[in-house]
């Protein structure tokens, strides 16, 4: 049986398609993510990173080519079923949290399960549990505006654990953190995955946050360029090789 | 779950809630009087066999009016709840929690609305019958008409359809990073596939605005009795003005204008804004007032058709125009913190 979680065949996104701004940001990439594999998407500003992530996770849509998570085409999905596979599968993190300001932190992590129509005890006893590995569980009556980034990507956090998905999405989940915060934010990522075999495939342009992972791929003009697997280095080594790839990059682009 | 989200949303959005409820309290009051109105047998409009083809055209054009009006408040409404649907979405809603959170929402606006309309219709009755014989000296009163109900209901009825299709294509059609978006574009150009390899030069459409705009008034000293033709045209060559003469030269004012004048900035920039976010709620505003004022001459020597066309300006002007406040009111408060910012921003310099 295979063990790819994703599979991404000839994905191709284009951008304003029949105006005179069309855009191709994704040409033709394949791309395959085996169950509990930590993944990096690096890359430079407007390379396609986002892109790449939105449209292998549901949030956008393919122009054309297959994506496959855990073995189901998305596009063949209705869109009723779309948001049960959701559910079931993948978890996402945002540079911006997208945490909504008039629902408390509590009320925004339940959310996934209280549309299930999940018990509210069963909702309770989860939220407490996840709240206290997060650190927290006194800011649960709090609202967004409230609270630190920091308190608030851990809440994102929560929101994206608490229906146990099998995938992690995450589009620069330190983006809006400073170093302490965003330190920490990866050894709890770290640990999912090493600990519960959770799946995340994240993107980031910081060669350390990029560290952290079992592969980097480095995405460049809407081409997978590079791919780095870690396998037996330590992660100083690795943090190495991945400001070599980055800085032959610059480089490149300084002579150009 | 979705049901309490969905009054919860009202609640947390009131102001807006409370416009588009307006919109709709108004639209059923003016409809509901409208009908009574055209149903009087004095006038003798009905659906299936009008006596007056003025009547009809002005019925039908006022009923249109009112769903246009019911769209720009759906979709200026729905549009600002899209990060609460991205949010769903990623929560793994499906699209059929998504049409029922935002179908209770207007639906219960709606219903709430067309009880306190019909209710302000009745109330509003001895008033326009005393305008109609004190002003316009006729004699007719308006009194309740049982067709009236009957149109009145189908056109609710068809209220509620439309925003039900509305709805449900804007939860349908919109990606998880579209909607996430949509709040923060505000300008979104509609493409049309067919014109693309259309190429015309900018000058020929800006030579085209200037003949169509003043032209117009020049053919008039010749030919008076085209009026109706030589205003539409006007609006037309107006609204290309405003895309290519105005709006671009705002634009060059921006470019130019030195970042040593702040204030200034600010100004052409709301400017820039307000043109490109109300020219299509101007323009519909000033063709209807054309049509309408154009039916009152063409029913000059008739008191009831005038009557008609003086109340269907009287309803079309407050619709439009509450759709202008409904969309600026929520356009200001988002320029408010912005204005905050900028002179925050003058201080510290």
């Amino acid at each position: 049986m295979s063990n790819h979680v994703l599979e991404v065949m000839n994905l191709k996104k284009v951008y304003g398609i029949h105006t005179s701004n069309e855009f191709e940001a994704l040409h033709d990439i394949n791309f395959i993510c085996d169950q509990g594999e930590f993944i990096c998407i690096m890359g430079p500003s407007g390379s396609g990173k986002s892109t790449f992530i939105n449209n292998i996770s549901t949030i956008d849509n393919p122009t054309s080519g297959k994506v496959y998570i855990q073995g189901t085409e998305i596009r063949t999905m209705s869109s009723n079923e779309i948001g049960k596979f959701r559910y079931e599968n993948l978890g996402f993190i945002f540079q911006d949290f997208n945490l909504l300001d008039s629902h408390t932190i509590y009320e925004n992590i339940a959310m996934p399960l209280s549309l299930k129509k999940i018990k509210p005890s069963i909702i309770n006893e989860k939220i407490q549990k996840l709240a206290k590995n997060m650190n927290i569980e006194t800011l649960l009556k709090k609202y967004p505006h409230e609270c630190s980034g920091g308190q608030r990507q851990r809440a994102a956090i929560c929101r994206a654990l608490v229906n146990d998905p099998k995938i992690i999405i995450a589009d620069e989940p330190t983006g809006n953190l400073d170093s302490v915060n965003s330190n920490e934010l990866l050894k709890t990522l770290q640990q999912l995955n090493q600990e519960n075999g959770v799946t995340i495939i994240m993107v980031s342009h910081d060669p350390l946050i990029a560290s952290y992972s079992s592969r980097l791929i480095y995405i460049k003009d809407g081409r997978i360029e590079q791919t780095l697997e870690r396998k037996d280095l330590t992660q100083e080594k690795y943090f190495q090789h991945i400001v070599e790839i980055n800085a032959a990059e610059s480089k490149e682009a300084l002579h150009q | 779950m979705i049901y309490k989200e969905a009054i919860r949303s009202i609640k947390d959005d009131f102001s807006r809630s409370l416009f588009y409820w307006l919109t709709f309290v108004i639209t059923s009051m003016f409809i509901f009087l409208f009908f009574n109105l055209s149903y009087n047998q004095m006038i003798g409009f009905t659906f299936i066999d009008n006596k007056n083809d003025l009547i009809s055209y002005i019925t039908i054009f006022v009923v249109a009016i009112c769903l246009i009006v019911i769209f720009f408040a759906n979709d200026f409404y729905v549009k600002k709840k899209a990060k609460i649907l991205a949010v769903q979405l990623v929560c793994g809603a499906t699209f059929f929690q998504l049409a029922q959170f935002l179908l209770f929402q207007t639906l219960l606006l709606l219903l709430i609305a067309i009880p306190i309309g019909i209710i302000l219709a009745l109330c509003l009755l001895p008033l326009f019958n005393t305008f109609m014989s004190y002003y316009l000296h006729t004699a007719i009163n308006i009194t309740l008409q049982s067709g009236a109900i009957g149109a009145t209901v189908v056109i609710l009825l068809m209220v509620i359809i439309w925003c039900t299709i509305l709805n449900l294509g804007y939860a349908y059609r919109n990606s998880i990073v579209h909607l996430l978006n949509d709040d923060k574009i505000n300008h979104q150009t509609i493409s049309l596939p067919a014109l693309y390899h259309l190429q015309i030069s900018k000058k020929v459409v800006v030579i085209l605005a200037c003949v169509l705009y003043f032209g117009g008034a020049i053919y008039l000293i010749y030919d008076i009795d085209s009026v109706l033709f030589v205003a539409i045209l006007g609006v037309i060559g107006f609204y290309l003005c405003l895309n290519y003469i105005v709006l671009p030269y705002l634009n060059q004012c921006t470019h130019q204008t030195h970042t040593d004048r702040p204030i200034d900035l600010i100004y052409l920039g709301n400017i820039r804004n307000d043109i490109t976010l109300f020219k299509t709620n101007i323009v519909l505003l000033i063709i209807s007032d054309i049509l309408l004022v154009s039916m009152m001459v063409q029913g000059k020597d008739n008191a009831l058709e005038i009557m008609m066309a003086v109340l269907s300006l009287v309803v079309i002007n407050i619709l439009l125009s509450l759709s202008i406040m409904f969309k600026f009111s929520t356009e200001i408060s988002t320029k408010k913190s912005f204005c905050l910012i900028r002179k925050n921003w003058l201080y510290e310099r």
